[in-house]
């Protein structure tokens, strides 16, 4: 009896399957779902799954673990995907991840975070994303204009691990070096992603520095938010230059208020959206190149207003 | 050494403590082949002065002779095992999940040529010790499957396993039945006649009175004296210890006793008990006698709400209550001091005003709405009662666990009559205390009764009870089989002794006569 | 004995010996950082310490009764956004209850008793498990760290409210020079250690701590009382929330992550025992207060991030190591 039920059981799974065939099933491990940003990438990986009809996305929440992405990795694998996409908790440790996806012969898409700057991603592997580096000089560029080259600086890390973090701190550091020596770091601390955080960090610095410092670049716009919080209450708000990245709801509609100096976006939309139709376009036998990256983009107070009537 | 010398010398031994000289400068002498029992209240220096001779704490000063040399002044309990003074503490510590050869021989296994343990060889030497006491027991037991009495015996082996020339045994009798302890006399017997030296630690008269060659009494971190134990008396014993004679052990009063005030019916619960009934009068000390598992505490447990009750009635002054908790017993007037003061007595890390006053929060609420507690109110409640029954204590802000077993009990029977009981419940009022607090919590009893208040008094202690109670009930088996009046002619041990082991029972079924 | 000498040192490093280990680290940070003694900075270390002071004030309870609560952060999160998404602006974006009125002025009080409801529940829930079914509160609470967590999530699909309205943020900003989190700070912290100094509810809570047998046959309703304890834990939950959304002036379902350890270690470093029965409302804030000097005086004194972490750890243990050396040589 029970060998019967497990046969029957067994034909079902593979109707079951069959019956999914001219599908992309696309496996979409994402991080963290505690990061807003994340789930702008996943809603945008969503929409456009539904527009194109034939994706069934699966998606999981790695919540910053390595190990618990690589056992859903390797869950997803064994459900039967067509392809994976990952955003890498941790983007020195993939090699996991990449085993797994190359033992079951699946085109592996990066999204959001690069394992591979210098774009010598192994075969079967792809990256769309922003660059990191690029986004913290973007940053600076725009601090130093305003700035005209004097002055001092604050920076607002994000975890200390993360790629996006270490690479955005480093792109400020690489304009300063290249053009403005005359500008220096008094303080670089992590706030953890986080807005309280960054509203803490950001009191104590203005009781260490008060009116030395000109300028909060921050790695993300939730953590800015939260220096300016502070800096509100301390009434120093308008005189100090605050960047993010990201170009969040809440940072757009900061900018728009005058409350906030600018973002940098990194576009969610183009990142969920993009590693969908790749995948489709793999399926599809189409040739890719391995590394895809969207430019960054300054926003201030005069291009906000569209970037959030987009957002909508 | 000569034969005359005594193996063990301690020499004006003074032990102080931060804020406490616990010895005041203590002779003791052990000879080889004695049984040398040590007495004296809690806390009177006799576990601080063995403590020093196996090297616990260093004494302060004092010199200590074994075997005819003069020890160091400091050395390990290690080192002192070495030399051959072994203690036998009163709670055992063995790793109980581990066979009874590695805990003999733990950390000086037997090894093989490649240096790993050798199993087999180390279960053949604990056979071989364990031989050495009579004792047949397959080495690779566990020690957590063996009783205490078996793990005492254990301890034992393991001492001689050092070759210990001085064992010194605390309270060893505190947790073992009554044929274990002959077994273990009959063991102390033995290592004395081998002429070892024996140092045995006691609350028990009768049992140190029957094992000791010479009994010495501490009082206050001082020797009162050293007496041979057939050359004195039981008396002269308790009036060392305690510094005064005690006229009498079980002060009862005879006190008029009033109408039936409690009265329980057919009470039973699962297998514990059934069907029992009794009934207590105002101005009445009820004893309840039975051996140890009789389901004596349990009935006692029932009738105060913590254990359930699958049947019967609880009246009190002739009206039927409902008690589902605690909480509803001292409503309804009733307190009760259990047995285990440590497991559901004391709360150990708090003070004494918290451990009085903590099952009379409803007595000091205030009236506002907040409902605060009053402290000053209750400050002067517990001080009243500190000096009324003596409790020895500098303050009331004096963590509990840092009196003595004695006063500790003050403490909680404070606490019960501080919620003005009408009736008190008893289980095992003076067990592990010494012989003055005994008698002063006697007293306590009879003057309990003596206000009109029911007492019901459950104790192991057939002397405390034919002493203490007007009439005793006694269980056996979770039944009641005799409820025994005790106010004319006096009630004998041999009498309750019978209604209490079920020979009674057996009679009324006829297959006893 | 003791009393005959001039001053006994060891009683009073017993009692005390906390505050001395925060009078020096303030000495010695302002000593190198002038500016750590200005009245704004203290305010600030004060506003910093007030959300996980408030949390530690919950948690002094349930240690004390010789339970735990691993879901705080978590509790926190969901009765905050619970909250923040009745408390948002008429035209604020991505509006929760569109159709609602703006709770705004005296109406803020809705969202506010909202988060101590949603909070409250949590603690209850925490305690009948703990209390009825008697699983450990180690694993029931784990439970609900994730629980919650995971509701935060689901009910605000990940994304964070904000445009909150002024009144509902009140809490967490400033009236004059002074902080509000640290006015409701104190009030809670005052009220509660009332409650536990001063009630009965208060002393049942060391008697259940310090042996819970003993205390049922004191009279003690245990488990209605274990129930009230962590359900006080659920509602300064709520409380924290509220100064957390107004000092953030948005709530985001993944904030507060690890803040219940914090406020563990402030309620530890202030002495309270986790073997139950022991513990003080005036320690948990001193605790409270050793975590916030330490991270301000930190900052300010430069030191890498990388190093705070490991100062912060150092402490704590070197802080119990200090109470449980006292506590013992007492024996």
């Amino acid at each position: 009896m029970k060998r019967v039920s497990l046969l029957a059981a067994f034909c079902l799974t593979l109707v079951a399957f069959s019956a999914n065939a001219g599908q992309v099933r696309i496996g979409y491990s994402c991080s963290n779902f505690n990061d807003i940003f994340q789930i702008y990438i996943v809603d945008a990986a969503r929409e456009a799954a539904a527009e194109a009809g034939n994706v069934v996305l699966d998606v999981m929440d790695a919540q910053e673990d390595v190990i618990r992405q690589q056992d859903q990795v390797n869950t997803m694998i064994q459900k039967g995907i067509d392809v994976l996409v990952v955003v890498p908790v941790d983007t020195s440790a993939v090699q996991g991840i990449e085993a797994a996806a190359k033992a079951a012969n699946l085109p592996l898409i990066y999204v959001n975070r690069n394992p591979y700057p210098a774009e010598n991603a192994p075969e079967g592997v792809y990256f769309i994303g922003a660059n990191s580096i690029l986004e913290g000089e973007t940053q600076m560029e725009y601090a130093g204009k305003l700035m005209n080259g004097e002055g001092n600086i604050v920076i607002l890390m994000g975890i200390l691990s993360n790629e996006a973090s270490m690479n955005r701190t480093q792109g400020v550091h690489n304009v300063i070096k290249a053009k403005y020596p005359n500008i220096k770091v008094l303080a670089e601390e992590t706030g953890s992603w986080q807005q309280d955080q960054g509203m803490t960090v950001m009191e104590n610095w203005i009781t260490a520095y008060g009116d030395q410092i000109n300028g909060v670049l921050s790695n993300n716009d939730n953590m800015v938010l939260g220096a300016v919080n502070a800096l509100e209450s301390a009434g120093m708000n308008d005189k100090v230059i605050t960047i993010g990245v990201d170009a969040t709801v809440d940072a757009l509609q900061a900018i728009l208020a005058g409350r906030m100096t600018a973002t940098v976006l990194q576009d969610p939309v183009a990142q969920g959206k993009g590693a969908v139709e790749m995948s489709v376009k793999l399926m599809n036998g189409e040739k890719l190149p391995a590394i895809t990256k969207l430019p960054a983009q300054l926003i201030t107070n005069e291009n906000a207003q569209a970037q959030l009537d987009k957002s909508k | 050494m000569s034969d005359d010398a005594p193996m063990l010398r301690m020499v004006n031994i003074v032990k102080n403590f931060p804020g406490v000289k616990a010895l005041k400068g203590v002779d003791l002498d052990v000879r080889a082949g004695e049984v040398h029992a040590l007495m004296g209240e809690n806390g009177a220096g006799k576990s601080t002065l063995m403590k020093c001779l196996i090297g616990i704490h260093p004494p302060t000063s004092g010199e200590i002779w074994f075997m005819g040399k003069k020890l160091p002044s400091q050395y390990n309990p290690a080192e002192a095992l070495d030399m051959g003074i072994a203690m036998i503490h009163q709670e055992l510590s063995p790793v109980v999940h581990r066979p009874i050869m590695e805990n003999i021989w733990l950390g000086r296994e037997p090894k093989n040529s490649f240096g790993l343990i050798d199993h087999k060889k180390m279960a053949k030497m604990t056979d071989d010790v364990l031989g050495l006491i009579d004792l047949k027991i397959d080495p690779r037991t566990p020690m957590g499957e063996l009783t205490v009495a078996k793990m005492q015996m254990v301890e034992i082996a393991k001492a001689l396993s050092f070759n210990a020339k001085l064992i010194i045994m605390d309270e060893p009798t505190s947790a073992i039945t009554d044929r274990e302890v002959t077994q273990l006399f009959k063991l102390i017997n033995r290592l004395r006649d081998e002429g070892r030296g024996i140092v045995y630690i006691s609350h028990k008269m009768d049992e140190i009175f029957q094992i000791s060659d010479r009994i010495t009494v501490f009082r206050d971190g001082e020797r009162v004296g050293t007496d041979r134990s057939n050359e004195t008396t039981m008396d002269r014993m308790i009036t060392m210890m305690v510094g005064r004679p005690i006229d009498e052990m079980f002060p009862k009063v005879e006190c008029e006793i009033g109408k039936t005030y409690l009265e329980v019916k057919n009470l039973s619960s699962g297998r514990v008990f059934k069907n029992v009934s009794f009934d207590v009068r105002r101005g009445e000390i009820l004893g309840l006698a039975g051996l140890v598992g009789a389901g004596r505490s349990e009935v006692v447990e029932s009738i105060f709400g913590l254990r359930h009750l699958d049947s019967g009635e609880i009246f009190i002054d002739g009206k039927k209550v409902e008690i589902k908790n605690a909480g509803d017993a001292i409503q309804n007037g009733m307190a009760f001091l259990t047995e285990d003061r440590r497991q559901t007595g004391i709360f150990p890390m708090l003070d004494i005003q918290f451990n009085m006053f903590v099952a009379n929060m409803k007595k000091f609420t205030g009236q506002s709405s907040a409902r605060l507690l009053s402290f000053k109110r209750i400050k002067s409640e517990v001080s009243h009662y500190i000096d009324s029954i003596r409790i020895k204590t500098p303050s009331q802000y004096q963590k509990i666990e840092n009196l003595s077993g004695g006063n500790q009990q003050k403490v909680l029977v404070a606490r019960w009559l501080m919620t003005e009981p009408d009736i008190l419940f008893l289980d095992e009022p003076t067990r592990g205390i010494d012989v003055g607090a005994k008698a002063e919590i006697h007293k306590l009893v009879t003057f309990i009764a003596g206000q009109g208040k029911c007492v019901v008094m459950i104790s192991s202690e057939l002397p405390e009870v034919l002493g203490m109670s007007d009439r005793v009930v006694v269980m056996y088996g979770g039944k009641v089989t005799g409820i025994l009046d005790n106010t004319g002619q006096k009630l004998t041990q041999e009498e309750v002794m019978r209604y209490a082991s079920g020979a009674t029972e057996l009679e009324a079924a006829g297959k006893l006569i | 004995m003791a009393e005959n000498e001039s001053f006994d040192w060891v009683r009073f490093l017993k009692k005390y010996g906390i505050i001395v280990i925060l009078l020096l680290m303030v000495i010695a940070i302002s000593a190198v950082r002038p500016n750590f003694l200005t009245s704004n900075n203290i305010f600030n270390v004060l506003t910093q310490s007030s959300i996980y002071g408030i949390l530690a004030l919950g948690l002094t309870l349930i240690i004390i009764s010789k339970g735990i609560d691993l879901g705080a952060g978590s509790v926190l999160a969901l009765s905050g956004v619970v909250a923040a998404s009745f408390a948002q602006t008429a035209g604020a974006m991505g509006r929760y209850f569109p159709n609602a009125p703006e709770f705004n002025g005296v109406m803020a009080i809705i969202p506010i008793f909202l988060a101590l409801i949603v909070g409250t529940a949590a603690g209850f829930i925490n305690g009948s498990l703990i209390a009825k079914t008697g699983i450990p509160a180690f694993i029931a609470t784990l439970g609900m760290f994730t629980i919650a967590r995971g509701l935060a999530l689901i009910y605000t699909g990940g994304r964070p409210i904000s445009s909150l309205t002024s009144s509902f943020t009140f809490f967490g900003g400033k009236v004059g020079i002074v902080p509000m989190p640290v006015v409701v700070w104190a009030i809670a912290a005052g009220l509660t250690q009332i409650m536990l100094g001063y009630t009965s509810f208060g002393k049942s809570v060391y008697a259940i701590g310090g042996n819970i047998k003993a205390a049922e046959v004191s009279g003690i309703p245990v488990h209605r009382n274990l129930i009230l304890v962590y359900s006080f834990g659920g509602l300064m939950c709520g409380l924290a929330a509220v100064v957390f959304a107004g000092r953030g002036q948005s709530m985001h379902p993944g904030a507060a992550v690890g803040y219940e350890l914090t406020a563990i270690a402030a309620t530890t470093i202030g002495g309270t025992s986790h073997s139950g029965g022991i513990g003080t409302i005036w320690g948990a804030i001193v605790g409270a207060l050793i975590l916030g000097v330490l991270r301000n005086g930190l900052t300010l004194l430069g030191v890498h991030p990388y190093w705070q972490q490991v100062a912060e750890g150092v402490i704590i243990i070197v802080a119990v190591v200090v109470d449980m050396r006292t506590n013992a040589s007492k024996k």
